[in-house]
């Protein structure tokens, strides 16, 4: 079974500051899979490419077997997408919106529409201009969803609504995702929301995928140690990723690692240091120590997987 | 899928489209009625031609304006939210461009039917010739033909230069002064009336606004 994405050497640049630089991603069929990344780091870019709406520099970008950008219409009648900002016409009524969506999917399904119209409280004849962020945020939910796709593609699609309706959104996701046994690919930057639904996790920042693994190696992947009597030299030979290091007291370090097995304390007893403790990092601590790893603060080393890291990597 | 865009679109621009409807049927109607009370004979063709000597100049300019806005309006709503809508439908955006189009293209043909239906209500009271009942007609076809370039131009024009498309008619109009203003400082003037001649008459490109817009023409 083909993946439903596969983005391979995608390059691409928005003006002088902003540049995507040989992105490899892969999103298995069936797979809930969150694009992590802080704000600015791309990943509207990157979802824009992958639907086409933009033409990369080079690369290749597969979307449900389709070549994306020749084939995209093809490709987007498969998919549901719900983007960062509204982006019905705001002059439509809720009733109309939906019509005119129904028009150009043929597997839309008016009864579910209806069924989620009367679950999210929207009223048909409401103006889409004058609906809440909450509200849109359910319509743009609404139309995705009732268009039957095998990917959904949504683009912060909980950002700023609180966290009740977040929840309502995500519970109607999930729903869904476990009926019709869809893929999704959900960008966000909020952490602990990608770790209640996820389950393969790629991180983003400045324009490159700095890594890309399923949730639970992301859970327990990465650790915190703290090193006493370590060396300040290179860790390049060390048979796991440091992301940071920063010194606590004159002696003891903190350390970001990846890759991280009990055996390995023997490469810090052979440079006369020692692990005095591992602590398990929670998810948004290590998605902040593995940005930190791939902006090289705190004295990472980026070794080995630092960059773009495969799922073969991890 | 396309009574769907040119719903939207209708939504969009109804309120363009009842006045421009309104104007052109009432400009006849209202040339007929103040022509006729000016001579007091409002069963004179000439009477209701003279009527039409100014109302005629403005329907077009109205029509071209009504034209031009309902180019302009889809590309607008699009452009809101950075054409994200079409370029997520599933449809190639040559073909939603193309549906864009046919669908003001064919709300274009509400005023020019509203003038025909006035102009043979007016010619219906006069005493004329049979021949020349054909007129409305005549005058109806030829404003369509008229808001059709005008929409098409200025269709052509957004959705080529997108952002840049006012920039660009801006430089067109500004490059069109100063090269007139330069033939005529060096004494070329004469280029500048071939030119604009060759545009405004026929067979010229723009002929068709610079037609007589007479009610009836004799």
């Amino acid at each position: 079974m083909t993946d439903a994405i596969r983005i391979r050497g995608l390059a691409w640049k928005a003006g002088r500051d902003f540049a995507i630089q040989d992105m490899n991603l892969t999103v298995p069929r069936g797979a809930i899979y969150g694009f992590l990344g802080p704000n600015g780091a791309g990943k509207t870019s990157t979802i824009r490419l992958l639907l086409g709406m933009a033409k990369p520099y080079a690369g290749s970008i597969e979307v449900l077997g389709h070549t994306v950008p020749r084939d995209a219409h093809k490709a987007l009648a498969r998919i549901g997408y719900v983007p960062e900002r509204l982006h019905l016409y705001p002059t439509l009524t809720v009733a109309e919106s939906i019509r005119f969506r129904r028009a150009f999917y043929a597997g839309f399904d008016m009864a579910e529409a209806e069924r989620l119209r009367r679950h999210f409280g929207l009223r048909e004849h409401q103006l889409v201009s004058r609906l809440s962020k909450g509200e849109s945020g359910k319509l743009m939910m609404l139309l995705a969803l009732a268009q039957r796709p095998e990917l959904l593609v949504l683009d912060e699609p909980t950002d700023g609504l609180d966290p009740v309706l977040r929840r309502e959104l995500l519970a109607s996701l999930v729903e869904y995702v476990h009926t019709h046994g869809a893929t999704v690919f959900i960008s966000s930057h909020l952490v602990h929301e990608q770790e209640r639904i996820c389950d393969w996790i790629g991180v983003m920042d400045r324009g490159r995928l700095i890594a890309e693994l399923p949730m639970q190696d992301f859970r327990s992947g990465i650790k915190r140690l703290r090193v006493m009597g370590a060396e300040s030299g290179s860790t390049a030979d060390a048979p796991f990723t440091v992301l940071s290091r920063e010194r606590v007291s004159e002696r003891m370090e903190a350390w970001a690692v990846r890759g991280w097995e009990p055996s390995m304390n023997e490469w810090f007893t052979r440079s006369a240091a020692e692990v005095r403790e591992v602590l398990d990092l929670d998810l948004e601590e290590s998605f902040v120590e593995l940005l930190r790893g791939a902006r090289g603060d705190g004295d990472g080393n980026e070794h080995g997987h630092g960059h773009n890291a495969s799922r073969e990597t991890l | 899928m396309f009574a769907q865009v040119m719903f939207t679109q209708l939504r969009w621009t109804r309120m363009i489209l009842l006045f421009t409807s309104v104007a052109t049927f009432l400009t006849p109607v209202i040339a007929w009625w103040i022509g006729g009370t000016r001579v007091l004979n409002p069963e004179s063709p000439r009477a209701v031609m003279s009527g039409f000597d100014t109302g005629g100049p403005m329907l077009v300019l109205i029509g071209i304006l009504a034209a031009f806005l309902l180019a302009v309006y889809p590309w607008t709503m699009d452009a809101a939210a950075r054409h994200t809508l079409p370029l997520s439908l599933p449809i190639t955006w040559r073909r939603y461009v193309a549906m864009r189009f046919a669908a003001g293209a064919l709300l274009l043909l509400l005023p020019a039917l509203t003038l025909w239906f006035g102009a043979l209500l007016v010619v219906a009271q006069l005493e004329l010739p049979p021949t020349l009942r054909a007129y409305p007609g005549m005058l109806a076809l030829r404003f369509l033909a008229a808001l059709m370039l005008a929409y098409s131009m200025t269709f052509a024009l957004q959705y080529l230069a997108g952002r840049r498309s006012a920039a660009v008619a801006l430089g067109l109009l500004v490059g069109g002064v100063l090269l007139s203003a330069g033939l005529a400082i060096i004494g070329d003037g004469g280029v500048t009336g071939m030119l604009f001649d060759w545009l405004v008459e026929f067979p010229g490109p723009l002929a068709v606004f610079a037609s007589d817009w007479k009610l009836i023409d004799v």
